[in-house]
């Protein structure tokens, strides 16, 4: 599938940040900063101020390993790792059991996606939540925002097409392109 | 019958809705304030480990003029050198620097993350 891809690649930008370049740590912060805020919520299933609070913990160790990401992942899947050991710090500190999570494939769910309107525990489960997450993350930055404006936060499709600073028809089509991706991305994640 | 497209749509709306629902964004003040406090960590980090160029400029110029002076010191007729203290203490400047130049390359490619 086409897929924009006038963004700027998260190695040469991570690298940008490395150096110092501070252009490069916002276009990173625009595309990452809020999906990862949602990973750790849902991770934490709950406590927004301890969510906060890793949130910023993660960033921050991110900033000061920037040079050690060299693609072995995707960049938002390294910032959930360092995110994973932050929540495991923390929980470790406590006294607290670590998170576990139940197991369902991408295939599962994608079938699910497929037979009929998803059940409610399924759409209320952790991991599920998670991989919608990450797949977002993962798409590019033009889709995400036409979905999250345009389910998320319930704006009209002509909003979105100002929000896009497009026609109401080109909105249309990147929103029906963005949806495609998003179920691409649901289905192929377990199987990278 | 229903069209599983209308579903599908459906679905990915409703994952969207529960994956991505306002409460779990931060607040704009939080995120605003984040960035900053980012910016400013990385601005620290490379104010803190940039090395000014002058001093480069003066290490350089002390290594040349030093191999220079151990250049004029040797006999290249005789090919040797008379070996006073001096002469040894300038020759282990000149010849540790030279040591070090592949070392500090390979420090800079690994510290930078090319390796």
């Amino acid at each position: 599938m086409k897929t924009p891809d006038n963004q700027e690649d998260d190695l040469t930008l991570a690298r940008r940040t490395a150096a110092g370049d501070q252009s490069a740590l916002a276009l990173l912060y625009e595309r990452y900063a809020d999906p990862l805020f949602a990973f750790i919520c849902h991770y934490l299933g709950g406590s927004r101020a301890d969510a906060e609070e890793i949130w910023q913990d993660t960033l921050l160790a991110a900033i000061q390993s920037m040079e050690t990401y060299r693609k072995q992942s995707r960049f938002f899947t390294w910032l959930c790792g360092i995110a994973r050991h932050k929540i495991a710090d923390r929980l470790r500190c406590r006294g607290q059991p670590a998170v576990v999570f139940s197991e369902i494939s991408n295939k599962q769910l994608a079938e699910l996606l497929e037979k009929g309107p998803l059940p409610e525990d399924i759409l209320a489960r952790r991991e599920t939540r998670l991989r919608v997450v990450e797949a977002l993350a993962e798409l590019p930055a033009e889709y995400r925002t036409a979905l999250t404006a345009r389910y998320a936060q319930q704006r009209s499709v002509e909003e979105v097409a100002q929000l896009l600073g497009k026609s109401y028809k080109a909105a249309e089509s990147i929103l029906s392109r963005a949806k495609a991706a998003f179920r691409d991305r649901i289905s192929q994640q377990d199987t990278e | 019958m229903n069209d599983p497209r209308e579903h599908i749509d459906d679905n990915v709306a409703r994952l969207i809705q529960a994956g991505f629902a306002a409460e779990t964004r931060p607040d704009p003040a939080a995120h605003a304030r984040m960035f900053e406090c980012l910016a400013y960590h990385l601005q620290r980090r490379q104010s803190g480990s940039v090395f000014p160029e002058w001093i480069v400029i003066a290490i350089v110029g002390i290594v040349f003029f030093l191999a220079a002076w151990l250049a004029v010191q040797f006999d290249w007729t005789g090919m040797r050198l008379n070996m006073t203290l001096l002469c040894l203490l300038v020759a282990s400047a000149v010849f540790l620097n030279i040591l070090f130049i592949p070392i500090a390359i390979i420090i800079i490619l690994i510290r930078r993350g090319y390796v």
